[in-house]
């Protein structure tokens, strides 16, 4: 059928099936900035586009239900400024604002969100921003908490109404002159000098307590704009699905609808037999290769448990056969005629009976390769047994011994950009990897010997990615376009559904402990031991590392006090078990947001007993600066164990600007704060939490970085890290600009491709910035030297001086002489290529690290509780966080609200759970509720800087300790409101009023 | 998957349409639930969009809301009682509420359904066609998968002047709710309590009586019967009784 668009004001006739969406035809003629989230049900929002001037969801509604109809889609907004002679006509000023205030990070849902505001300021030029709220209400944002759109469209509103804005980068921003002391020479590393006197500034959202012995920098420590921010405002196609290749095939996955059983029988002749399906694979058509999933460095720390295809099913949405087709509804019938004979087994989903004797056993297949201590006769994927000082003894010493139980939940990463890759053969019939990854070297070394290619005759090209969070740390469905590329020798395309995600993607460990804590009457820690019992799945992949993490951040925080300093003793003992559910993974926080859940819960209720004040007992215990980090001499995620000294501890300070932010001292213990007046159902609570999380894996994960000089001046940044929205290509290109001594948008970043960026281990275990961005700085040092050399004989060709490389300073686009004299970067470039002694000025650098400098956070807290039914509604949450030097305070906040929003999730909404026979109860993300903008408690940041001795710019993480501590300090001011304790999370209504039934029966 | 797109102007040509036989066709609404691609079977639609079926009328008490008004076009209308809008905005969110409209709600919601509890609360009556067939919302429900009084729902029809609440126990402000609960009182004291939960396919009418009295008791039997074996049979249980009670005594 035809239909007639009045499309960005402009009349469009496009054929279109009466089954097409409108989001299937806006993609097929080009319009890529209407994304698809994976969902049928218009829960996402990424797909937007405005219908006579209101969004609507385009997944959702027939290509035929527009015809007649005026649609705008982001294309009909601004573009980038500078588009050479034909002049442009610049950003909209909504897109401008999502530039310049950051919010924009991963860009997957940008355009939707752009679009829902242009819909409401369209009729409401000054809205307040509950109706800002609303307005963007449809659309779902994982990684930004919403704040950060919210405060874009403020300020493009302002702009519209034509008022003047104030810039958001106004120089002096970070630091005041008068505090800073005179500095010769910027690029050289500032010493560790300690918290100090603290002043506090003010930026566009987070308070940074900055040391005021702190070095002026010119771009590290600057708000600077993403540079991928401009493409992504325009929804310019630059995601995995965003590219449409000549006679690519679409595939589908037939997943098995039982969670255990041995195939005994498949027959696809139906299927081939459809016109239209190019190939039908099953376990009897593909090599037998067993590998992991788990995106991890060589050698592989987990066991080889999993085969692309297998005969025997192990949980409901694993995989049975492969299908690649013509289009995506014949693929989708060709898997409904293939004929499965499946021969169930008994079915195994309590974690509990995993170990027990007659238990079903998932892993029985010969090539099963052991890891450490895995026993498959067992399911026990992994086990951890650390001992660290002497455990009976610290209990002996306690005066009083608190014992609990805690559970936590398995719950999702819920990427907007589902997981999506597209393979083809190249003209060299070498295989191109188009893939949404946050591991794309990992992919190519992981899938060499699984489809039988050297891994030379392997690229995997990594665009950007529409969030990953530690999802897209594994090597999922690559495999699947490969095998089909390689059967059918053509380009395939594979993309996860929103369910797919569900059923058949990672998720978070659920774990179940015991935790006992002794403790003297003053509050001093002697003793804490943890048993862990995690559920790692059908497979084990990131078995034994998230485990791992969640005793080497949760249970080293809490050393004890006075000589347990020098001698803790701690117990963290796990078993990592299979169950025939859908298997876990990486999950932003890997391990460690599960660990603080009982830790933070039971220094809580110890704090309560003992009659101390919570904060108080927390500061008494944890860590303090130049302490071993307890787990350093007996575990490690890499290579052996070896000491750590911790050098920067911030939590004190965090403590006394969070307590001071938040009113705790007002509110804690206050009855009349906690009451609403006229409704003494309602109860408000304060909590609190401590978290402590690592900066990458001492001695095993490296980064690489290449440096170009351009003969205008201007550089190629190479990068193997994948920024997947975190803002890691803008960092890294903020600190080798401050070493080259040049603006951030002369560096030309590219990101990464395993033929053309230098080897890194990929965006995980929250090290991008440590890492990489040390290797970026020492490449740029290495181009900075070659700068200086020929700066130094261009100046003394001129001036007739006889100045050396180490005499010039690289600043504002030019190298200077001590006298004052100076040459250009581009005159620097263009002599250096074209003119004499010519030569390409680049540096190559790499850099691992010895030691994983923890980050360190205080979360605050605060809820209303219904008492009569249970409901939870979190009022506001404050993140007070020592992550080191605060490079790009945009993106770094951007990073604590998306994370803090998402924590928020695991303690109050998201949870996957499972049917009788293992079907998972949520499919989408209706029923697995995340945040939306109209919900949103307030969000607040405070940055406590210190200075990491380990890294050039003194930086330590931060993406990843946001997840930490939420939760128990949700449930903490839960109790705190209402006496309701939480031993497991979430905080649903139901969880809530059965902890209140306790109290009342306990009353009565 | 749906292979003929019709998009009628007049109810007449609709109906014209939807009165073909040994032929699969269905009318469509905001095409939120039909345009899904995974509905495997072959199917044609009638695009109702065209054929006049927007329109919000207030006649005294009656409101009467055609079919194929969109959910957020409602929620700007002050008429409404003010708890009915925010049934309507819990239903789905603002981009799903542009498209979605009350006719395809009424016709597709869960057991769970904000708005559907809500209209059923306040009694709503449906005007089918042909023949203008008028039934209540509420004795329609538990047939509405077999049974449909006509080939296109035209119209809802509502008394504007009947007192409503709403409770929505959700884990979140903006979650869809695990059970909703509605009250609507009318001036002479009637009191109709409706209540829909997640695992019903319908929400199921708790009372209607002359006064508010015996709400409590009609919900812990309501309850006791259709959420035994739930497993969240206990906390509701517990839970809605007591909410009803203090929805009818505010509404008092």
């Amino acid at each position: 059928m035809e239909i007639n668009l009045n499309l960005n004001g402009k009349l469009v006739q496009w054929d279109a099936e009466p089954s097409d969406t409108l989001l299937t035809v806006l993609r097929r003629e080009g319009y890529m900035g209407v994304k698809s989230g994976g969902c049928e049900n218009g829960e996402c929002g990424a797909c937007a586009v405005l219908m006579d001037g209101k969004p609507v969801n385009t997944c959702a509604m027939l290509a035929a239900q527009a015809d007649g109809h005026a649609i705008e889609t982001i294309e009909s907004l601004g573009e980038h400024p500078e588009k050479g002679w034909a002049g442009s006509i610049g950003l909209h000023p909504i897109q401008q604002a999502f530039v310049e205030v950051g919010a924009v990070q991963c860009g997957f849902c940008t355009p939707a969100f752009i679009l829902a505001a242009k819909a409401l300021l369209d009729v409401e030029p000054n809205p307040t921003e509950e109706m800002i709220r609303e307005a963007i209400s449809g659309v779902l944002c994982r990684c930004t908490g919403y704040l950060k759109p919210v405060q874009a469209i403020q300020r493009a509103a302002a702009v519209l109404r034509g008022e003047q804005v104030e810039p958001i980068n106004p120089e002096g921003l970070a630091v005041p002159p008068e505090w800073l002391k005179p500095v010769n020479e910027p690029n050289v590393p500032f010493e560790p000098e300690g918290m100090g006197d603290s002043i506090v500034q003010t930026k566009v959202v987070p308070k940074i307590w900055v040391t005021p012995d702190t070095v002026p920098l010119t771009t590290v420590g600057k708000p600077e704009q993403k540079v991928d921010a401009i493409k992504l405002v325009q929804g310019k196609p630059v995601f995995t699905d965003d590219i449409e290749l000549r006679n690519m095939l679409v595939a589908k996955v037939l997943h098995s609808p039982v969670a255990h059983a041995n195939i005994k029988h498949i027959d696809t002749s139906k299927a081939k037999a459809l016109p239209g399906v190019a190939a039908v694979l099953t376990w009897q058509d593909i090599p037998r290769v067993v590998y992991s999933t788990a995106g991890q460095s060589d050698p592989m720390p987990g066991p080889l448990d999993t085969f692309s295809l297998d005969n025997k099913v192990r949980f409901v949405g694993d995989r049975v056969a492969f299908v690649a087709a013509e289009t995506e509804a014949i693929a989708m019938k060709a898997l409904s005629l293939i004929d499965v004979e499946y021969e169930e087994l008994p079915i195994l989903l309590d974690s509990e009976q995993s170990m027990q004797p007659g238990a079903p056993i998932l892993h029985d297949e010969p090539e099963y390769v052991n890891f450490d201590l895995s026993d498959p006769s067992k399911n026990i994927a992994a086990q951890l047994r650390v001992d660290i000082g002497d455990i009976e003894k610290g209990f002996k010493e306690a005066d009083r011994i608190f014992e609990e139980e805690y559970e936590v939940p398995k719950v999702q990463q819920a990427h907007i950009e589902t997981h999506v890759v597209i393979t083809q053969w190249d003209e060299d019939e070498r295989l191109v990897i188009r893939t949404s990854t946050q591991v794309p070297f990992h992919v190519r070394r992981i899938l060499a010997p699984v489809l039988g290619l050297p891994m030379k005759r392997i690229r995997v090209i990594k665009p950007r990615i529409g969030g990953g969070f530690g999802g897209k740390q594994e090597v999922m469905i690559e495999d699947v376009a490969a095998h089909l590329t390689i059967v059918t020798k053509r380009p395939v395309r594979y993309e996860y559904t929103r369910e797919e995600e569900f059923i058949a993607a990672r998720s978070r460990h659920p774990m179940k402990f015991r935790l006992k804590t002794g403790v003297k009457n003053d509050g001093t820690i002697t003793a804490n031991e943890m048993y862990c019992l995690t559920d790692t799945g059908a497979y084990g992949c990131h078995a034994m590392t998230v485990t791992g993490n969640t005793g080497h951040k949760a249970m080293a925080l809490y050393v004890g006090d006075g000589e347990y300093r020098k001698s803790p003793n701690i117990r963290f003992y796990a078993d990592i078990v299979y169950t025939n559910t859908p298997p876990a993974g990486a999950f932003r926080g890997y391990g460690a947001p599960q660990g603080f859940w009982p830790v933070e819960r039971q220094l809580d209720k110890i704090a309560r007993a003992l009659g101390m004040d919570p904060i108080a007992l927390r500061l008494k215990n944890c860590l303090r600066p130049g302490e071993l980090h307890p787990f350093s001499t007996v575990w490690s995620e890499g290579r052996e164990p070896m000491p750590e000294i911790i050098n920067t501890v911030g939590l004190e300070e965090c403590v006394e600007k969070g307590t001071a932010e938040i009113g705790w001292y007002q509110k804690s213990d206050n009855e009349d704060w906690r009451t609403v007046p006229d409704k003494p159902y309602l109860r408000r609570g304060i909590g609190v939490a401590f978290a402590m999380h690592g900066t990458a894996i001492p001695y095993l994960d490296m980064g690489g970085a290449s440096i170009k000089m351009n003969e205008d001046g201007s550089f190629n940044l190479l990068i193997g890290a994948t920024d997947l929205g975190t803002g890691s290509d803008t960092v890294l290109a903020q600190m080798a600009a401050e070493v080259l001594g040049v603006k951030v948008d002369d560096m030309i970043v590219y990101s990464s491709d395993t033929d053309f960026t230098p080897f890194d281990k990929g965006a995980y275990a929250s090290s991008t910035t440590y890492i990489s961005g040390a290797a970026a700085v020492y490449a740029a040092q290495k181009v900075a030297d070659r700068v200086k050399e020929r700066a130094a004989r261009l100046i003394n060709d001129k001036h007739k001086t006889t100045y050396i490389a180490s005499d010039i300073r690289l600043a504002n686009r030019l190298a200077y002489a001590p006298d004052g004299q100076c040459v250009s970067m581009s005159e620097i470039g263009h002599s250096t290529i074209h003119h004499f002694d010519q030569e390409q000025i680049m540096g190559v650098a790499s850099y691992v690290s010895p030691v994983s400098p923890p980050p360190f956070a205080v979360q605050f807290a605060e809820v209303t509780v219904d008492t009569r039914t249970g409901e939870v509604v979190v009022d506001s949450l404050l993140m007070a966080v020592d992550s080191g030097v605060i490079v790009n305070p945009l993106t770094a906040v951007g990073q604590v609200e998306g994370g803090m929003t998402q924590a928020l999730g695991y303690a109050v909404t998201e949870e996957m759970t499972y049917d009788e026979k293992g079907k998972a109860n949520e499919i989408d993300l209706v029923d697995y509720h995340i945040y939306r903008a109209n919900e949103m408690p307030q969000l607040n940041t405070i940055f406590i800087q210190t200075y990491e001795p380990s890294h050039p710019f003194g930086v330590k993480a931060v993406a990843e300790i946001t997840m930490d501590a939420v939760a128990p300090a949700v449930a903490n001011a839960i109790y705190d409101a209402c006496g309701a304790s939480l031993y497991r999370n979430p905080a649903t209504p139901e969880r809530v009023w059965d902890a209140l039934q306790i109290i009342h029966a306990e009353q009565s | 998957m749906i292979t003929q797109y019709f998009r009628p102007v007049t109810i007449e040509e609709a109906l014209k349409y939807l009165s073909q036989k040994n032929k699969s066709i269905v009318p469509l609404g905001g095409g939120t639930v039909l345009s899904k691609k995974t509905i495997q079977e072959d199917f044609e639609v009638v695009d109702l969009q065209k054929i006049g079926l927007d329109l919000f009328q207030i006649s005294g008490n009656q409101l009467t809301l055609g079919a194929a008004c969109t959910l957020q076009f409602l929620l700007g209308k002050q008429e409404l009682q003010e708890d009915l809008r925010h049934a309507i905005s819990r239903e789905t969110n603002l981009h799903m509420r542009n498209m979605a409209t009350i006719g395809g709600t009424i016709i597709s919601a869960d057991g769970c359904s904000p708005a559907l509890t809500a209209l059923s609360a306040l009694d709503a009556r449906l005007i089918w066609q042909p023949e203008n067939v008028g039934i209540l919302l509420g004795e329609w429900l538990p047939f509405r998968k077999s049974e449909k009084p006509g080939l296109l729902l035209e119209k809802i029809m509502l008394n504007s002047q009947l007192k409503l609440n709403i409770k929505l126990l959700a884990r979140s402000p903006q979650d869809y709710p695990l059970a909703s609960l509605a009250v609507a009182q009318w001036p002479g004291g009637r009191t109709r309590v409706v209540m829909g939960v997640q695992r019903d396919k319908y929400p199921v009418l708790v009372m209607d009586g002359t006064s508010p009295q015996g709400a409590f008791e009609a919900a812990e039997h309501t309850c006791k019967t259709i959420l035994a074996g739930y497993k969240h049979e206990a906390y509701l249980t517990s839970v809605i009784p007591e909410m009803i009670k203090q929805m009818t005594q505010a509404a008092s």
